[in-house]
């Protein structure tokens, strides 16, 4: 509660009454809008194209939900968006429009401006995400500290808050990540993404390593939190019934490609992409069943030499011919909902030619990154 | 250190067209191949390591030819020989007693024995009498070639009777050098190694002997260098060829550095592999030896010894063996620990295989690799010993070797002159020698790594700090499985100790 | 663990290996081939009988149980017995010699940490930078290369060639000062290059490891987190990668420091600096045997309260420990 009142004294534009935010989400394009965004890894061998070309939009207080296997670029979506990608990584092309700003060409001073106080993220394993040998209220203190520019006695009363926001006895400001449980280090870790009242709340797996029991306190409290704070939130996970439960927009990724987006109810109820189909068909029982997708045959491809045209063509029961020449749009099928798929109209010759210009446009482009990095 | 390897051979991608395919119940044509090229290489690296010293190299091209059917060659001590010899002839028969379709591979170990317990039994009588250290056989050349000759045949048997391992040891090696010669410091190190180990092997051909004799003065003490040949390092501070030194001392810098290992890694696997195996009070045992032998500082004891036992390069090769096995012991023993979880190891145990079996076929295999690398490394830290002790006198004055040669240097003052001939050569070889050593044990670490060598195979190297999960998503078609003897596979992305994802806590009950 | 607990086992192990190191001395001693009383004679002739009363001294003529329990009253009580060379008790001798080690090493240990460790740092912050691969080659280099032979080159170039160093030795003998602080310089001015020497391959190693641990930290979660707080590079740095990476090294560098006796025998034997490692080479070619052993002990428990000390200061550094 207190963080919620901490948040409307200041007048973070998230906590807008709900008339002038409808007004608003007319008139700009949303709280984020990725266009086109592509990602690679540079190897030795080549390029690793981690995410290559997904676009999808999110509005204030909406929560959206990342899908797909483990390795399709999800974490590599996310780090991307606030431009933490590996030494190796690079952002190739797209935009990234964060309340109408361009992230992607942001410099790296204007991205620390940015980075927890406007987006804050909650990683894969979070087990790993707290320095192990710091105070956990220290590393919830930094970034306080940093971007608030409040003294250190009520930097720690905001982390006390925080604390007692998520669940966690305040008491236990002082103490190691080690001396936590996994849950608890997970709540902490969310206190933590709170700290700066961000705007936008990106999780990467956020419940990925902890057992059943504690994964459901989790997203409940993710939920009552988005609920409380009014806050945006992308949910990045491999476990479909995660996004069901808690979102209200879901993108499907696959190989580095969305292959589905829309709300959550057309895609657990319409899934129209042969990909949602089968991966939705292997959840047989949302509550219980937790392995992945172990009921569709093969294995997805290596990113380093994807498959021409379709991306799941090797795996997908009713590829047919454009599949593996053409590389299929994303095109909107029912008012938000977007398929990426032959089976909902071949591209046009206009549309192939204009996507391998823009294919070449980007390989030209990363040769000459490969020519200037090895002068 | 950019990522500018090799790319041609880094990627295995999908459809190799080089891949090895599985001749189902043959023997790999590339094995046949492989022994055919390295029987005669072997026999000649044996024979010129034990090349006659004395046979003049000018004396024309008969002479040198007869070295290598000289009654000098291949003296190895009879007791030696006769052990190998019992070994194999043990070996032999276990091979025998095993339910096999062919027996190839029996004979040929038993033709094995039988030759080196001729041998043995040859060099023991021949000087009429049994001694236990008595090696002087005339036809030892002979028997040494039969014996390496026997060897090649007896691999060959093992490839004829056990076609699918030999596939998997064949394709395995391959992929390991794929992986090794796009590691540039790896191939450095191999050059370098090739260079020295081409110049001790070849000594007897690159400088007389005889120029190491006292009295073999080529000019005045600490003459500079000079256009003949012998004379190209200058002299030393009783005028003798430092290029004769130089050369010759190779051998023993080498061979001490290698003996030395050899000790120190059988005694550190063993005990390595025991502690970690045998948990509870002998594995206790094994720790707290390893852990007191860890603390012995090394130099003084080494002093301390040679003040009693004299000197000579046995009492070294002794001293750094049984000083330097601890850290090998450690880094096994954490290893066996984590194989021993494994389930194929466990599933042997409960059918009822004995320890000694589990150990030997299991656990060994699959600790071989990181043992093997960490040899090479040990090699490294044993030459640089080697070299402190003999500088500091504990070597044989009348043999030299590089840290022999640094002492001469120094205790003769040749640093006040400044004769910098006779101090440079000798340390730049060890330095080349040592770092030669040190970059092929980092290259076979990484190769061996089962989760580099996954992502490696995924498409070479990533520098990035996300390497881990790029391992993790590698292709599937290039995952090289570890084998264990009996033909089980570890998992696809070899040992899960060292795999990055598995470092998440259990996950606990419930909250406070 | 409690704190109680956790030093009280230290400090129990520490104790343990000691009584066995101890224990090991006086066997080697005696497993030796030879006559043991014939070996602590220093080399040489000797008069008919001095064996026996060699053997009378060092109670070789008792059994081996009393031997046993004399020789650990003995040691207990410092009493490392006489220097044949020096004809004065070892614990004498070792005594005066021990501090000038303590300055050299203590000295050399101070800089190679500093310098090896920065240098580790930037490179592991610049990886695959030109910076990178110079220092990192040059480390490798160094820590491949023989102490001696180093110290050599050293003698060779800024002594002979050049002459600004001495060649060697604390003090010139017979040298006499007016002042302390004289004395101070002109010892500091001899420490030069002994202090190089030994920094050197210790800089080469301390810089490869800080900088491969400190790769390893980078690619840790928590170092992304502390990125995606906005923090500076420099923060990120210092306030997460550093004090992560300095932790698995603190052993090492106190483990080295335990070793110090085996890079101190050639320092101090090439530069004639007057410690235990120059002591310790002395007796070994005039075969005075105690002075070796108690040498041998010397650097024995040194290992053995370094790694106690690593313990300790494991215990503060690490919080995890404490769990
Ligand atoms: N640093 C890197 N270098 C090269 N490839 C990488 C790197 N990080 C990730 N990848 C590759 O990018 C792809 C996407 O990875 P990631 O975004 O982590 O997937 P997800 O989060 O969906 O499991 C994977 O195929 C992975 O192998
Ligand atoms: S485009 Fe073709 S291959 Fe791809 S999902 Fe649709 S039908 Fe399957
Ligand atoms: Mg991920």
């Amino acid at each position: 509660m207190s963080a919620a009142t901490a948040k409307a004294k200041k007048g973070a534009p998230a906590a807008k009454p709900a008339a002038e935010k409808k007004a608003a989400r007319i008139e700009h394009p949303g709280l984020l809008d990725v266009r086109d965004l592509k990602a690679y890894f540079r190897l030795s061998a080549g390029w690793v194209k981690a995410v290559d070309g997904i676009s999808f939009t999110l509005e204030p207080g909406e929560s959206l939900g990342l899908a797909g296997e483990s390795g399709c670029g999800k974490t590599t979506a996310a780090t991307a968006l606030i431009k933490l990608l590996p030494e190796n990584g690079r952002i190739v092309s797209g935009e990234v429009l964060f309340d109408g700003i361009n992230l992607a060409k942001r410099t790296e001073f204007g991205m620390s401006k940015i980075r927890w106080k406007e987006i804050s993220m909650i990683f894969q394993g979070a087990m790993n995400a707290l320095n192990p040998v710091k105070e956990v209220g220290d590393q919830i203190i930094e970034p306080i500290r940093l971007h608030d520019n409040i003294g250190e006695k009520a930097a720690l009363a905001r982390a006390k808050e925080l604390f007692e926001l998520v669940g966690i006895n305040p008491k236990r400001i002082g103490e190691y990540p080690h001396q936590m449980s996994g849950g608890m280090r997970q709540r902490a870790m969310i206190a933590m993404a709170l700290a700066c009242n961000p705007r936008l709340v990106i999780g990467d797996e956020p419940t990925t390593a902890l057992d059943v029991m504690v994964q459901a306190q989790i997203l409940e409290l993710i939920e009552k939190l988005r609920e409380e704070l009014d806050l945006s939130f992308i949910l990045i996970s491999h476990d479909l019934s995660v996004m069901a439960e808690t979102c209200d927009k879901g993108v499907i990724m696959y190989a580095g490609r969305v292959v589905e987006s829309g709300s959550v109810e057309q895609i657990f109820n319409n899934a129209e992409h042969p990909y949602t189909r089968r991966l939705i068909k292997s959840f047989p029982n949302i509550h219980e069943k937790r392995e992945m997708v172990s009921s569709i045959p093969g294995d997805p491809p290596n990113l380093l030499y994807p498959p021409p045209g379709c991306n799941f063509s090797p795996r997908c029961e009713r590829c047919f011919e454009p599949c593996t020449s053409v590389e299929p749009q994303l095109t909107e099928i029912e008012p938000g909902h977007f398929v990426s798929c032959h089976l909902f109209g071949v591209p046009d010759q206009a549309t192939q030619d204009a996507a391998s210009a823009d294919v070449a446009a980007t390989d030209a482009h990363l040769a000459a990154a490969l020519e200037a990095e090895a002068q | 250190m950019s990522a500018v390897t090799s790319q041609k051979n880094g990627s295995a991608g999908p459809g190799d067209p080089e891949q090895p395919v599985l001749e189902h119940g043959t023997m790999p044509s590339r094995l046949k191949r492989w022994i055919i090229i390295w029987t005669p290489v072997v026999w000649l690296v044996m024979t010129l390591a034990t090349f006659p010293k004395d046979r003049p190299v000018t004396s024309g091209f008969g002479n040198v030819m007869g070295g290598f059917v000289s009654d000098e060659i291949a003296r190895y001590p009879a007791w030696v020989v006769l052990i190998l010899g019992l070994l194999i002839l043990g070996f032999a028969i276990l091979s025998l007693l095993r339910r096999q379709r062919k027996h190839t591979l029996a004979y040929a170990l038993f033709a094995l024995a039988a030759v080196l317990l001729g041998w043995g039994f040859a060099a023991g009588f021949d000087d009429g009498g049994w001694s236990l250290t008595s090696s002087s056989e005339v036809l030892g050349w002979l028997w040494q070639t039969i014996a390496i000759v026997l060897i090649g045949a007896a691999v060959w048997a093992w490839g004829y009777a056990n076609p699918e391992r030999a596939y998997l040891m064949v394709f395995n090696t391959r992929q390991t050098w794929r992986l090794y010669r796009s590691n540039w410091q790896g191939m450095a190190g191999i050059i370098i190694m090739a260079f020295f180990a081409a110049m001790a092997l070849l000594s007897p051909f690159l400088a007389d002997h005889a120029y190491l004799a006292p009295n073999a003065q080529i000019g005045l003490p600490f003459e500079p260098p000079w256009s003949s040949y012998y004379g190209w390092f200058g002299t030393d501070e009783q005028g003798l060829s430092v290029l004769a030194e130089f050369i010759w001392s190779s051998r023993i810098s080498l061979v001490v550095g290698l003996l030395a290992t050899a000790i120190s890694t059988m005694l550190g696997a063993a005990i390595g592999i025991f502690s970690g195996f045998y948990g509870g009070w002998r594995g206790e045992i094994g720790m707290r030896l390893t852990d007191w032998f860890l603390v012995l500082p090394w130099l003084p004891l080494a002093l301390v010894l040679a003040a009693a036992w004299g000197q000579n390069y046995w009492m070294i090769i002794l001293i750094i063996g049984i000083t330097s096995w601890p850290g090998t012991s450690r880094i096994v023993r954490s290893q066996t620990l984590s194989v021993r979880e494994l389930q194929f190891v466990e599933r042997s145990r409960a059918i009822g295989s004995s320890n000694f079996h589990t150990m030997m076929r299991h656990i060994l295999p699959n600790v071989f690799p990181l043992i093997f690398a960490n040899t090479v490394l040990v090699v490294a830290i044993a030459i640089l010993s080697e070299t402190t002790l003999s500088f500091l006198g504990l070597g044989d004055p009348l043999n030299f070797s590089w840290g022999t040669m640094l002492r001469g240097a120094w205790v003769s003052g040749a640093a006040g002159l400044p004769a910098w001939w006779y101090i440079l050569p000798p340390g730049f070889a060890i330095i080349l020698v040592v770092l030669a050593f040190t970059f092929m044990g980092t290259a076979f670490d990484e190769v061996l790594d089962p989760k580099l060598r996954k992502r490696e195979e995924a498409g070479s190297r990533p520098e990035g700090p996300d390497a881990a999960t790029a391992a993790a998503a590698g292709t599937p078609e290039a995952a090289t499985p570890i084998v264990s003897m009996d033909g089980a596979v570890l998992p696809e992305g070899g040992l899960p100790h060292l795999r990055h994802e598995q470092d998440y806590d259990p996950p606990k009950g419930g909250e406070q | 663990m409690d704190k109680r607990r956790y030093f009280l086992r230290k400090i129990a192990n520490a104790l343990l290996t000691i009584v066995v190191v101890i224990s090991f001395n006086f066997i080697l001693f005696r497993i030796l081939p030879g006559d043991p009383a014939r070996l602590l004679l220093p080399k040489g002739r000797f008069q008919a009988g001095a064996i026996e009363k060699q053997r009378k001294i060092f109670r070789l003529d008792k059994p081996l149980y009393e031997q046993f329990v004399f020789y650990w009253w003995d040691t207990l009580n410092l009493e490392l017995g006489f220097s044949f060379k020096e004809k004065r008790p070892v614990a004498e001798v070792v005594g005066e010699r021990i501090w000038p080690t303590i300055l050299l090493a203590g000295t050399g240990t101070i800089i190679a940490t500093l310098v090896g460790y920065t240098t580790g740092v930037f490179a592991a912050w610049r990886r695959n930078s030109k910076y990178d691969v110079l220092t990192t080659n040059a480390g490798m280099f160094f820590y491949s290369m023989p102490t001696f032979w180093f110290a050599l080159i050293c003698i060779m170039i800024f002594s002979v060639q050049l002459g600004w160093f001495p060649v060697g030795r604390m003090l010139e003998p017979g040298a006499t000062f007016d002042h302390w602080y004289q004395q101070a310089a002109s010892v500091l001015y001899h420490m030069i290059l002994p202090v190089s020497t030994f920094a050197i391959a210790y800089v080469g190693e301390y810089h490869l490891i800080m900088r491969s641990s400190l790769t390893g930290v980078m690619k840790e979660d928590y170092v992304l987190t502390a990125r995606a707080k906005g923090l500076s590079e420099n923060k990120v740095l210092w306030g997460h990668v550093v004090p992560n990476a300095m932790l698995p090294t603190v052993t090492i560098v106190m483990m080295n420091l335990g070793f110090v006796m085996s890079g101190t025998i050639l320092t101090e034997s090439v530069f004639n600096w007057p410690g235990l490692g120059l002591l310790a080479y002395e007796s070994m070619l005039n075969r005075d045997y105690p002075v070796m052993q108690a040498v041998f002990l010397i650097a024995a428990v040194a290992v053995i309260l370094a790694n106690l000390v690593a313990d300790i200061m494991y215990y503060y550094l690490d919080p995890r420990v404490k769990a």
